[in-house]
């Protein structure tokens, strides 16, 4: 049983009363350190839901719980609880207060009155982790909007909490930067930090997210693995949404004793290896290449012998050092998916990743591994 | 087919800047085409449909509207802009009525379009996207999604030739994102022209009969989708990944040494190309009139047995259908033909001018060696 | 009563403003503020607004304060009610002017009902309409248009800014909260221009023709209206002449106050 970090006790809230509640008795546990997903239809009270569990408005009924203690709503407590548990707003335009990139990174850590040396540290690293170093004095009006969503991201990064409410996180952007988005929240994860998500898109979270919480009308309908929540249909309709494409293939296959129902492939990925069933016997060897920040990619794998292989990246380090050397790489987006899939194929692959990512990286090969639908050679090469 | 759209080597810089937007650019659309405009953020999208649209005028290069290069007067935009209709990204900035009814009248009155007759397309409009409770109700009181719903009524309420959507799904959930494609189908169907900018790469596969690909204001490719993603270094250039269905056929016509061809587009296909091999079942399909079901639904059940799923497409038999036990409410063209291929019978109520999509869900299907038999339920 | 002439209402609104100013008894601003007092129930569903009602009260505030100041300054030669020193005022409160400030009060708080019933009833763009009907130049009513729709998505943008600066510490401490509410002004400033920027193409492909048409007109200014209007005139200009002197305020107040 993993520690309860947040809590919603009965609440009931409502903006106006006349209107009627716009949250009815919810009630929901968010674990520490669980990839948490809210799921729900537009206008279901998600967001409303977030605002109440960061104490932006105090319900009318019921209460909320930050490690095991209710929010006392006295300003120097909300302050200290707001330093922790941070929201990243869908619209990165409300979030903007700074007229250059820099500044307005820098406004949460001023808030926290931290000292200069600091900020300016935390500062440069959350704009690099959302890769806008090199914009780090444009003025924020004259960014794009997914270049604001990232400002936004750093700003919220920069106040190291250690519970990011994100709101939607991809709606708007395109797949390369919604992928991105998605891998910080795993190295975020990876880091200790408790993420939790609202989203629609069902084949996003699935293939992200250990527990699923879903709202419609104001209440929250179920809570628990994701599985057990698309496989009743009616309620998947009723709460405005759809079961994730993956899901429904398994399903389908399963039926009719294709193949097996579980394991649940999350990803593509696995349920590719699921359907192919290679039983040739011939599988790759998924080197994970372990890097810091500064190692030199190129001389690196040259060094372990491992030239001429599908190279993908993974995690914030990896990804600072290939800034830095600049290597070839096959898959800069979803890497240890890609590089699973060639070692399914037969071929070797190596991925170049961050130490902390290392176990999330394994993750499809493992599945792999254990359903009997493949038998990949995974090898870690720690520095 | 003709085309209706043309843009060659058009070039444009907001307020003749140095910055181009666009450079020359050059795009065709067939009449009548479901035509999908993909790109990173910034690439271009919005500024090509104003363009198109005769709003912004190119430095450089022409814009041909039904093979006439638009004329930038009065007369001419007007012309052009009564059969085109656009639905922008954010609702907020292209609505500028106080009440959704007066909203969605606006295009059609500005059109000089007759008040009786406006009337009647306000309300079919917003019975279209399921808004027409809201009718009277003032802007400010809506939530996102519904803006957005009020937005495309509003340009369902020209009666345009031409629809062109921005983003349209952006913000919408799930269920509200098959509602508009829904509309796209039915929009195609009646021979309208549709354009559909997106990132939502998933969707524009299972949907588009044509792609065109912007990269910074260029156009660098115009094609079938499978061409374009087959082209790894070409869609991680353009801010792309390629689509689920897309890659996992590829990663396992990989695996079990098969061709990637013929490609499945969406879940049916898929199974039908990995999962099939047995016969198929077959769909009873009932087509509805304007929600209109009598007492088929008793019968198709009977016909099709208790055990036989059954799926919906169409907003009007949705909710006619209200109440009764149903499997698959949303997509569920693609839904009952799975069953099909995976040898069992299932159930279809559909709104009758979906029929075509039917015999073009049976014809690819047959591609992919599955022989699906549909039963007409009178 | 959203239906109703716009036009129509604002004369019949204005007539009875007027004749409200012109009678003596304080009968007649009673009725008047009866009157405004009904139409304003029905034209919010006998659901008065938090905000509206805030706002009468403030005015009633206001006119209490302003009628107070009338009844204590009274004319000196005459006898007084009630005498005495304020601070530096000199209070001198006499019949006649006790009555007066009644009078006065009453015709505000008409005003206030009366001009009150029409807004809560009257939609913006009815008005633009009814601007545009009496001539008044069209980039005025458009503006008006377009300003109260814009008014809403910008004062929406103010208040979710000032929630995300919370989350983001933004009033640990007084500077910092003015600098962010500062930050947040601007933002939503750009945005505002931003949406001004955008409106011109966005309305260029709704085809707009140089005008905001509206798609239920309100009814026109009719005969009805002007009968109505003159008819409450006579009506309660002669119960002005039948009720003069009829309720002396200080007779009410004498064994109240033990003048």
């Amino acid at each position: 049983m993993t520690q309860t970090l947040l809590e919603a006790e009965n609440i009931c809230f409502s903006y106006e009363k006349k209107d009627g509640n716009v949250l009815d008795n919810v009630s929901l546990r968010i674990g520490k350190n669980v990839k948490t997903a809210l799921l729900g239809a537009n206008g279901a009270g998600k967001s409303t839901l977030f605002s109440i569990l960061n104490a932006l408005n105090r319900p009318g009924e019921g209460r909320v719980l930050y490690n095991g203690e209710p929010i006392s709503y006295r300003k120097k407590d909300i302050l200290r609880m707001r330093s922790e548990v941070s929201i990243l707003f869908q619209n990165p335009n409300d979030m903007l207060f700074r007229p250059n990139v820099e500044q307005d990174v820098a406004f949460g850590p001023t808030n926290l009155k931290l000292p200069r040396d600091e900020i300016e540290k935390r500062v440069d690293d959350a704009l690099f982790a959302v890769g806008m170093s090199e914009y780090k004095k444009s003025p924020t009006m004259k960014l794009s909007y997914g270049q604001r969503k990232r400002i936004t991201l750093a700003g919220v990064l920069a106040m190291h909490p250690q519970v990011l409410i994100m709101d939607e996180p991809t709606a708007g952007l395109d797949p390369q930067m919604a992928y991105e988005v998605m891998e910080i929240a795993e190295q975020l994860h990876c880091t200790g930090v408790t993420v939790i998500m609202s989203s629609h898109d069902t084949d996003l979270t699935y293939s992200w997210a250990d527990e699923i919480h879903v709202m419609q009308h104001g209440r929250c309908q179920y809570s628990g693995a994701p599985e057990e929540f698309y496989a009743d249909k009616a309620a998947v309709y009723r709460a405005g949404l759809l079961s994730p494409s993956v899901f429904l293939m398994n399903e389908g296959l399963s039926s009719i004793g294709k193949v097996e129902r579980e394991p649940f492939p999350r990803t593509q990925t696995q349920m590719s290896a699921k359907i192919a069933n290679n039983r040739s016997g011939k599988f790759g060897t998924l080197h994970i290449l372990e890097v810091s920040q500064d190692t030199d990619i190129t001389s690196l794998i040259g060094e372990k012998g491992l030239e001429g292989l599908s190279t993908g990246i993974y995690g914030m380090a990896a990804r600072r050092a290939h800034d830095f050397s600049k290597p070839a790489i096959d898959f800069m987006y979803n890497g240890p998916e890609n590089c699973t899939m060639k070692c399914m194929a037969g071929k070797d692959s190596v991925l170049v990743c961050d130490p902390i990512m290392t176990d999330s990286a394994r993750k499809s090969a493992e599945f792999i591994n254990e359903g009997g639908y493949g038998d990949i050679r995974i090898d870690v090469i720690r520095q | 087919m003709s085309r209706i759209f043309e843009m060659r080597d058009v070039t444009f810089a907001h307020h003749g800047g140095p910055v181009k937007v666009m450079d020359n650019f050059s795009i065709a659309v067939e009449e009548g085409s479901r035509t999908a405009i993909l790109g990173a953020n910034g690439a271009g999208k919005t500024t090509m449909f104003y363009t198109l649209t005769g709003v912004y005028r190119p430095q450089e290069g022409e814009v041909l509207f039904r093979g006439e290069p638009i004329e930038y007067t009065k007369e001419g935009l007007t012309k052009v802009r009564s059969e085109v209709a656009v639905v922008l990204q954010n609702p907020d900035e292209q609505m500028f009525c106080s009440l959704v009814e007066e909203d969605v009248a606006f295009g059609p009155l500005n059109l000089g379009v007759d008040r009786d007759e406006v009337e009647q397309r306000v309300d079919k409009a917003l019975r279209d996207v399921r808004m027409s409770d809201f009718k009277k109700r003032p802007l400010q009181q809506l939530s996102g999604g519904q803006r957005k719903r009020v937005a495309i009524a509003g340009a369902l309420a020209v009666h345009p030739e031409v629809m062109i959507m921005d983003e349209p799904t952006a913000g919408l959930d799930p269920q509200a994102s098959m509602e508009v494609i829904e509309l796209a189908e039915k929009l195609h169907l009646q021979g309208i022209t549709v354009l559909i900018s997106t990132h939502d790469v998933d969707l524009a596969y299972g949907w588009a009969d044509a792609v065109n690909v912007l990269r910074k204001g260029k156009m660098v490719f115009s094609g079938t989708s499978e061409e374009f993603y087959s082209d790894a270094e070409n869609v991680h250039l353009c801010g792309l990944l390629s689509p689920a269905t897309f890659n996992m056929n590829r990663e396992v016509s990989d695996i079990n040494g098969i061709s990637p061809s013929p490609y499945p587009r969406n879940v049916s296909s898929f199974l039908a190309k990995f999962g099939g091999g047995q016969k198929a079942g077959r769909v009873f399909c009932v087509s509805c009139n304007e929600g209109d079901i009598g007492d088929r639904y008793e019968q198709a059940v009977r016909e099709a047995g208790e055990d036989a799923k059954i799926g919906i497409y169409g907003t009007d038999t949705r909710y006619a259908l209200t109440g009764k036990r149903v499997d698959y409410y949303f997509d569920g063209i693609d839904s009952c033909f799975s069953e099909a291929v995976l040898g069992r019978d299932s159930i279809l109520f559909y709104d009758s001018v979906y029929e075509p999509l039917l015999k073009e869900q049976a014809d690819t299907l047959k591609g992919f060696g599955s022989d699906v038999g549909r039963e007409v339920i009178q | 009563m959203l239906n109703w002439s716009p036009l129509g209402k604002l004369f019949f609104v204005l007539v009875l403003l007027i004749i409200g100013l012109l009678c003596d008894s304080i009968v007649v601003p009673l009725i008047t503020f009866t009157i405004g007092l009904a139409l304003m129930a029905y034209s919010t569903n006998f659901r008065v607004p938090l905000i509206l009602a805030l706002a009468i009260a403030e005015a009633i505030v206001i006119m209490v304060l302003g009628s107070g100041m009338i009844s204590i300054m009274g004319d000196p030669n005459v006898p007084a009610l009630f005498e005495g020193k304020f601070l530096w005022i000199t209070i001198h409160m006499t019949d006649a002017s006790f009555q007066k400030a009644w009078v006065i009060f009453f015709r505000a708080i008409a005003g206030v009902t009366l001009m009150l019933s029409f807004a809560t009833s009257t939609p913006i763009p009815h008005l633009a309409h009814a601007l545009r009907s009496i001539k008044c130049p069209v980039e005025i009513c458009e503006l008006i248009v377009l300003i109260y729709r814009y008014s809403f998505l910008l004062l929406e943008r103010f208040l979710v800014m000032i929630d995300a600066a919370q989350c983001r510490l933004g009033y640990n401490g007084t500077v910092n909260a003015i600098r962010t509410y500062g930050g947040a002004m601007a933002g939503t400033f750009i945005f505002s221009m931003e949406l001004a920027e955008k409106s011109e193409a966005s309305l260029a492909c709704r085809n707009y023709q140089g005008y905001f048409p509206i798609f239920h007109t309100p009814s026109p200014f009719s005969w009805k209206w002007l009968a109505a209007g003159l008819g409450l005139c006579i009506v309660l200009y002669l119960i002005n002449i039948y009720t003069m002197g009829w309720i002396d305020m200080v007779s009410v107040f004498a064994p109240l106050l033990g003048w």
